[in-house]
């Protein structure tokens, strides 16, 4: 996890710059990653093994909440994305009225 | 190298001109006698003398579109909150999506600020993302309306429109005119295609390297006096939009361009003077402010000096677009003086050269004498 975040950091960085990469696919992958990671974070936290830790799925825990968190985010990014468009033309005609 | 105090002051015209539409209150005019409107004639003499006699004017003009229009593009779609992945894999996208996309954008955004300025209609007609390859008219075309020519001559329009696509997708562009309305068209056509694509080096180097022109002033603005319609968007411009091509064009090359600025004009002056005193009299302190005034271009006030060998003329120039608000401190008016110099002469049948220049307040005092 300590090597994955500057990596993600800096890619984050150089799509902004190069204007290349979308934020809000930048946002689904960020999901994803946080699906999938959180429950280290949350072994971490506990000092219990993962074993240990993985018995709490689906039992109403807070690794619950955690994965549905990330899960929530893929959902709401993907949304957006899909509405990007629309809300970004939405801006500029209202920016292009007269004040 | 660019002067990008230049650069600067280009910005700014065209920030003033999305100011006009955003903020329509805010901008009190800067000419409370003649308003922000003049005679398209007008606008379009300098650019029409310098392509009919100044070699490769015509690539100068469309890369000074060009550049001005990418970099204000760009800024202009920031400033309205566009996020800069707004066009993110346009590639991928089928051309329909491409081509209702951008055209809503383009719609918007530069249609609305061209139409506002009288310039043209724009209309994006044909978008393939796959192969870049795009189509956009332009009806009422400003720079070539009531022009006629043997080659479509719409170099700052089309450096302009590759600009924006350029700055909106993220990659170099060239357009070359293919339909033109000073050859007869209903509406100036032109086609857009990536830089380093092969034909469109050809075809736009073709357009550009076999270009010829002739202008004929006092046929254009004999027409305009007369008040014949050459176009539907009307026989007027907006100043911004004279001022956009002066800054873009002249300021820019300053360097290059000023001495041919001098001579174009001069040659202008001195065909136009017929009309001037057939329309106005043969008194240049009457006739001289009362043309420009009828072409909404500038309030002169025109003074005989008669102090022996220095006897000429005083001319104090009033809400010049070349001279006014984000241009004031350009010094951009070697058109304009090398018009007065070849009118003033050719009505009073002396050599008249301008001897001084000078700023008072807002206005600009010229100063005109044997040479």
């Amino acid at each position: 996890m300590t090597a994955l975040t500057p990596v993600l950091w800096l890619y984050f960085q150089n799509g902004r710059a190069k204007y290349q990469e979308s934020t809000t696919f930048m946002l689904v992958m960020i999901g994803i990653v946080l699906s999938l990671v959180l429950v280290y974070f949350y072994e971490l936290a506990k000092q219990a093994p993962l074993m240990e830790v993985a018995a709490e799925y689906q039992t109403g825990s807070l690794l619950d909440s955690l994965y549905l968190l990330g899960y929530l985010i893929i959902g709401a990014a993907l949304y957006a994305h899909r509405k990007h468009q629309d809300w970004s033309y939405a801006v500029v005609a209202n920016a292009m009225e007269p004040s | 190298m660019r002067d990008s105090n230049a650069d600067n002051v280009v910005d700014q015209v065209w920030s003033t001109a999305l100011d006009k539409i955003t903020k329509p209150g805010d901008l009190p005019s800067g000419r409370p006698a003649l308003g922000d409107q003049m005679d398209l004639a007008a606008a379009q003499a300098g650019t029409a003398a310098l392509l009919a006699t100044v070699p490769a004017f015509n690539k100068l003009l469309y890369n000074s579109g060009y550049a001005a229009s990418a970099r204000n593009t760009y800024l202009i779609l920031r400033r309205l909150g566009m996020p800069a992945d707004f066009f993110w894999k346009y590639e991928q996208w089928n051309p329909k999506r491409a081509l209702d996309t951008l055209d809503k954008i383009v719609s918007k955004v530069f249609t609305t600020m061209l139409s506002k300025q009288h310039v043209g209609v724009l209309k994006l007609t044909a978008a393939d993302p796959v192969t870049n390859r795009f189509e956009v008219s332009f009806e009422s075309c400003a720079e070539c309306s009531g022009l006629h020519a043997h080659d479509p001559m719409c170099f700052f329009h089309a450096g302009s429109f590759a600009g924006m696509l350029a700055a909106m997708l993220d990659h170099e562009f060239d357009a070359w005119e293919v339909e033109c309305v000073a050859l007869g068209a209903a509406a100036c056509r032109f086609e857009i295609g990536e830089r380093t694509d092969r034909q469109t080096q050809t075809r736009w180097g073709r357009w550009a390297d076999e270009f010829t022109y002739a202008f004929e002033p006092a046929a254009r603005f004999q027409e305009d006096l007369d008040g014949e319609t050459v176009r539907e968007l009307g026989e007027t411009v907006d100043i911004g939009y004279y001022q956009m091509l002066l800054a873009s064009t002249v300021l820019t090359n300053m360097e290059v361009v000023e001495r041919s600025c001098l001579d174009a004009g001069r040659n202008i002056g001195t065909k136009l003077a017929d009309i001037v005193r057939e329309r106005f009299g043969a008194d240049p302190q009457e006739a001289v402010p009362a043309f420009y005034r009828r072409l909404r271009y500038a309030s002169l006030d025109v003074t005989g000096l008669d102090s022996g060998e220095a006897s000429g003329f005083r001319v104090v120039v009033s809400e010049a677009p070349e001279h006014l608000g984000v241009l004031e401190s350009s010094a951009l008016v070697p058109f304009l003086s090398g018009e007065l110099e070849g009118m003033l002469s050719a009505l009073t049948g002396r050599d008249l050269a301008l001897a001084t220049t000078d700023v008072d307040g807002h206005d600009l005092v010229l100063r005109y004498a044997p040479s």
